[in-house]
């Protein structure tokens, strides 16, 4: 009797992966076999058993931090293609190439990378020191942190071993608040930094530029930290800044995204009345607005957002008649 | 109107941003789950969603629909989590190092409040057992046996997932439910 071939089928049998002829078998198969009767019950016990541990669920705060980060790792990946290709700094490799590089080590190294771009382009003003060419072990000094040590060979047979690090070491800046530069950096702030009062900072000192915003690249981060930020006031503010650009279609996407998934029914108020607004400067709502706003009005709980809504919905309808 | 994968997917490959992510989010929860389960640990299973979704955006625009772009995902996803290397920041796992008490097992399946103090308590104890068991596994037993009995997925979904026969997922899986019964033989003897 091959008890091996039904023991396992047990297992399919409890996962539901057998067709009805082969349960059909074991059925018959257990009705006479001590053996594979009692493996039946352990197995079902041990099964039932794993039902009572919880492993994580990815949570809706991780999913947006999730969201956020790779955002922010996209608007590298991008910009890596168009922005950056010096001849001395290798930032294909730099930035992405392990995938055990952890990407918030990568992200406060493009910060270095950038503000040495900006430096460098000053010609007269000191580059960071950035580990990444070999033998740099001179440019370290106890200023600078080391962190994701990775080896490239840990053989010591011939009394050499080599590894890479990310060497951070702290940089002193001044410039007036509209320099490019500056801003740049400040983009980067709101997207990359873990602290949030430091990002909310950021968004205010971009604001200070006032109706001088005009860059592609603070509209664009501006778009990703009002959808995706995890922290309410950043991306509050994030949203009354992007109120000062040119609304465009990605605006008017964004804004639409933040009125159907964000959690804060002040960020849903703020996006309708945006939404509005566009809306009366322009030809009205688009037919995928129409068509959102008609399939959430009703899971829409704040009576203010429901109210406009519905207000829109009546509109269209006139419109239409 | 809900756009199918294959118009995100031709609308992504024109440049189309809000397409891109719009395909992104129609999965993502899903990804991160896995990657979570499989590494235990917030941190890494954030860093895995951004590489599995960092290979997804660099590889669309060669994607020729000879597969299912879900099917295409989670085979990017179960690689990249095989082939994942802890960042060393820090590892979540709970190390507990008495055995379960025989008492707790026999109290678990008289207490009917599953919220419980008592019962949280023995929740997360068996957690922490199932925890240590799966560390136990190879890298891809414990992969199979997370899809199939954590995540549901059917033994022929996986093989296409993991480029693998269904002979051998199955003969992965039983590897695994045999080492985890071991390892975790006080809870259901």
């Amino acid at each position: 009797m091959n008890h091996k071939k039904y023991k396992e089928w047990i297992q399919l049998f409890l996962y539901d992966e057998l067709t009805q002829q082969e349960a059909e078998e074991l059925n018959n198969h257990l009705n006479e076999c001590n053996e594979c009767s009692a493996e039946f019950e352990k197995q079902k016990r041990f099964i039932s058993a794993l039902k009572n541990s919880s492993l994580p669920e990815a949570d809706q705060n991780l999913l947006s931090e999730a969201r956020r980060e790779f955002n922010a790792a996209l608007r590298v990946e991008k910009s890596k293609k168009s922005t950056f290709s010096f001849p001395q700094i290798n930032l294909a490799e730099f930035f992405f190439s392990p995938l055990r590089i952890a990407f918030s080590g990568a992200a406060v190294l493009a910060v270095g990378v950038i503000i040495g771009f900006l430096l460098f382009n000053k010609q007269n003003e000191i580059v960071i020191p950035l580990v990444e060419e070999e033998n740099s072990l001179a440019s370290l000094d106890d200023r600078t942190q080391i962190m994701n040590l990775r080896f490239i060979d840990q053989d010591p047979s011939d009394g050499e071993i080599e590894f890479t690090v990310d060497a951070i070491k702290p940089v002193h800046i001044k410039g007036k608040v509209n320099d490019p530069g500056i801003q740049n950096i400040l983009t980067y702030s709101i997207l990359y930094e873990q602290n949030p009062g430091i990002r909310l900072s950021a968004i205010n000192l971009i604001k200070t530029n006032g109706g001088q915003n005009t860059d592609e690249e603070i509209r664009t981060a501006l778009i990703t930290v009002a959808k995706y930020d995890t922290n309410l006031g950043v991306r509050r503010e994030a949203l009354k800044l992007l109120r000062s650009f040119p609304f465009d279609s990605e605006v008017r996407e964004a804004l639409l995204y933040i009125l159907l998934n964000d959690e804060n029914s002040a960020m849903r108020i703020e996006a309708i009345t945006s939404l509005k607004e566009i809306s009366e400067k322009g030809n009205g709502f688009n037919q995928d607005e129409i068509s959102a706003f008609r399939e959430n009005f009703k899971k829409e709980e704040n009576n203010y957002v429901k109210f406009q809504m519905k207000t829109v919905l009546q509109e269209n309808l006139k419109n239409e008649q | 109107m809900t756009l199918s994968d294959t118009e995100l997917i031709n609308k992504a490959q024109n440049g189309d941003e809000s397409a891109f992510s719009e395909l992104v989010c129609r999965y993502d929860r899903n990804v991160l789950s896995i990657a979570l389960k499989y590494v235990n640990d917030r941190d890494d299973a954030k860093d895995i969603y951004q590489e599995v979704f960092l290979r997804v955006f660099r590889g669309l625009k060669k994607f020729q629909f000879k597969s299912e772009f879900s099917t295409w995902l989670y085979r990017i996803t179960t690689n990249v989590c095989l082939t994942f290397i802890r960042s060393g920041r820090k590892n979540t796992m709970m190390k507990i190092d008495n055995e379960m008490d025989t008492d707790i097992i026999d109290n678990m399946a008289e207490t009917d409040d599953a919220n419980s103090p008592d019962n949280l308590f023995l929740r997360s104890e068996v957690t922490n057992n199932v925890n240590k068991g799966l560390e136990k596994l190879s890298p891809k037993q414990k992969m199979i046996f997370i899809l199939k009995h954590f995540e549901g997925y059917k033994i022929r979904e996986i093989s296409v997932m993991l480029n693998s026969s269904e002979g051998t997922i199955k003969k992965y899986l039983f590897e695994a439910n045999h080492k985890l019964r071991s390892h975790l033989s006080e809870l259901y003897v």
